[in-house]
């Protein structure tokens, strides 16, 4: 047989993505799955930690939306207790906030900006809730939320319960392709749940047991994905986090490319320092997590850095063969007239597997429009923004792996939103 | 703390039905592959027919010759084996025997094209050139120029032929062409035009310049203006 170094790039990729969507597919309708039912005697009291930085008139009432959705969300007042984080804002962000005391929020004041993650910890101390989450600024939830969250932690062996985040009504190109990036994010981990295996618990509220916490430290603020560390250390642990994929939280994400850029980079730069911290959850004892989900996660890492060289390389080859091409003709502009033949329609090994794929890639498509209740069509824009996310997002996994081997310090700004 | 179950029986049930999907591609793409190589056998087989056809035709017709023989449409059928077969060694590869095969057949029936243009030109003074374009598709850099020059140059002034011949082919008409216009390896890519032989890479101002490919088209047009309409 004859096999190509392209076959075998098309070959090693093809595998490994039917593989893990095989996987993927045997889990959607596990049969393990545990179901968590509203109950009426299970209503532990829940502490809502919001960081603000800045947040004053000039940001048009951001604040605003983010208290009252929690002010008027279903679960019992006398349950729910709001903090709200002023971290050494140079605006009237306090003033606004102080408002909130007439409805009992509570308000901590740190005169110098330390950081967010400092500022939720700051947050944490106070809070009295048998049950935390962090709630970004720029982010609000869905009135049931809690009540979809909250019944997850009868199982004492669950310390987390994550809801799923989305991007609100996107407007811009890179907006929409955060909405897509959401969106997938939003079905793996429900993949990941089922597998009892969640490697990240986003920050943006993700409810936590406040005794684990207290017991097992609380933020790290030395890392800039204080969220993926909090993840890893649960599970290092061997306790469960649970996703509750009804359970909707609504978000920004970034305007400007740039942002975009940090953020992703801030997020892959710290994912590859924690999985080294965090190596020996590589392991059968951590279940599928250990055998499953962060080897492939690693593999997928280095497979997209691998094909982004390799698509670069192909690129660069290619043009300069056409270019060279040109230049023997005398830059005559190619022939366009094409004559249909069925003989030449590629039907070889390195074609129909990567087909297969793309129908497997077509079928989650529809399962994530279907599990996240999605209204609109995303089959034409996901394919188009997962395009986009696949050159950004590997950009971003190079730069990240670039920072790393080069021990470079990663400046990414107030990590305020969307983390 | 709890130890969390492992799924093991998921993953090899994935894993085998991963193969299962590699295993079902693979014969699908082969079985795709063995019809094409089919269909260029038939092509190739109703090219013999013809050519014995053009070939009776030189016998039995003695007077107006340059009128009845008419190679156009053999030509074009010649050219798309060739385009075929380029496709498939792009699939099997260089070395692949089904595919070399053909490729050996096919060489032959240029031979045979190539013989009757050439009695055709010389009976009937027919002043467009004949090529033959030496290759190799090994290791040759020059070779994928110089096709690329020819494709172009032909597409440009469609009226002569080209011959393309692999020179690692082995049959006894090919060898003898090879012998009689010392084909070497390291000459390669060698152009025949008419007898004059060309060793290496000829651009295509040299080949227009030589061939007068200008004036030839003019007269071309002349003489059958439909065929440019």
């Amino acid at each position: 047989m004859y096999i190509t170094f392209h076959a075998i790039v098309i070959y090693i990729l093809s595998f490994f993505g039917l593989f893990t969507s095989i996987v993927y597919f045997l889990t959607i309708k596990s049969p393990d799955k545990k179901e968590y039912v509203l109950d009426d005697k299970f209503r532990p009291k829940v502490s809502i930690i919001i960081p603000i930085w800045n947040e004053g008139s000039a940001q048009g009432g951001r604040l605003k939306k983010t208290v009252d959705s929690l002010l008027n969300c279903d679960y019992p007042k006398n349950k729910l207790e709001i903090i709200i984080v002023n971290d050494g804002s140079t605006d009237d962000s306090l003033k606004l906030a102080k408002e909130y005391e007439l409805f009992g929020v509570k308000i901590l004041s740190n005169k110098v900006s330390q950081g967010k993650t400092i500022a939720i910890n700051e947050g944490l101390k106070h809070a009295t809730g048998e049950l935390v989450a962090g709630l970004d600024a720029d982010s609000f939830i869905e009135a049931d939320v809690l009540n979809k969250l909250v019944p997850c932690f009868k199982d004492p062996q669950v310390m987390g319960a994550i809801p799923s985040i989305k991007i609100w009504k996107p407007k811009t190109f890179l907006q929409k392709v955060q909405f897509h990036e959401f969106l997938s994010a939003v079905f793996i981990r429900h993949l990941q749940s089922e597998l009892g295996a969640i490697p990240l618990a986003p920050g943006a509220f993700t409810l936590v047991r406040r005794k684990f916490v207290e017991e097992h430290g609380l933020l790290n603020a030395r890392t800039m994905v204080e969220d993926l560390e909090l993840s890893l250390r649960i599970q290092s642990h061997n306790y469960l986090i649970e996703n509750v994929i009804d359970a909707n939280v609504y978000t920004s994400g970034v305007v400007g490319l740039k942002a975009f850029v940090n953020q992703r980079l801030r997020w892959f730069y710290g994912f590859l320092i924690q999985i080294k911290r965090y190596k020996h959850l590589f392991s059968k004892d951590y279940g599928n997590l250990g055998v499953f989900i962060l080897p492939t996660a690693v593999t997928f890492v280095f497979l997209t850095i691998a094909l982004f060289f390799y698509a670069i390389i192909m690129l660069v080859y290619n043009a300069t063969h056409w270019i060279r091409g040109l230049y023997l003709i005398g830059f005559q502009l190619p022939n366009f007239q094409y004559s249909f033949d069925l003989f030449f329609i590629s039907v070889s090994n390195t074609t129909i597997i990567p087909v297969i794929l793309v129908i497997v890639a077509l079928v989650f498509v529809y399962y994530i429009k279907r599990i996240s209740g999605e209204k609109q069509n995303i089959l034409v824009p996901f394919i188009t923004f997962t395009f986009t996310y696949w050159l950004l997002g590997s950009f971003c996994w190079v730069l990240a792996l670039y920072y790393y081997i080069r021990k470079k310090k990663v400046k990414w700004g107030p990590n305020y939103f969307s983390s | 703390m709890h130890r969390k179950k492992i799924k093991s029986s998921r993953y090899f049930a994935a894993f085998f039905l991963t193969i299962i999907i590699f295993l079902v591609g693979f014969i699908i793409g082969e079985y795709i592959s063995e019809q094409k190589l089919q269909l260029v056998y038939g092509l190739e087989q109703d090219l013999r027919i013809e050519s014995l056809g053009n070939e009776m035709l030189f016998e039995l017709v003695t007077e107006d010759l340059c009128e009845n023989i008419n190679l156009t449409s053999y030509t074009d059928e010649v050219s798309s084996i060739g385009t075929k077969l380029t496709y498939m060694e792009g699939i099997y590869g260089y070395n692949a025997p089904q595919v070399w095969s053909l490729k050996n057949y096919y060489s032959l029936l240029l031979i045979r094209h190539w013989l009757l243009a050439a009695e055709a030109k010389d009976v009937c003074k027919i002043e467009k050139p004949l090529v033959m374009y030496f290759y190799t598709n090994k290791n040759c850099v020059d070779c994928e120029d110089q096709g690329l020059v020819l494709t172009n140059v032909h597409r440009n002034y469609p009226f002569f032929y080209i011959y393309s011949f692999e020179v690692a082919l082995d049959n006894a008409a090919l060898n003898f062409l090879r012998e009689k216009y010392d084909i070497q390896e390291h000459k390669l890519p060698t152009l025949v035009i008419d007898e004059k032989v060309f060793y290496g890479f000829q651009s295509k101002d040299f080949l227009m310049e030589y061939m007068d490919l200008e004036r030839l088209l003019a007269e071309d047009k002349k003489q059958h203006p439909s065929w440019y309409s």
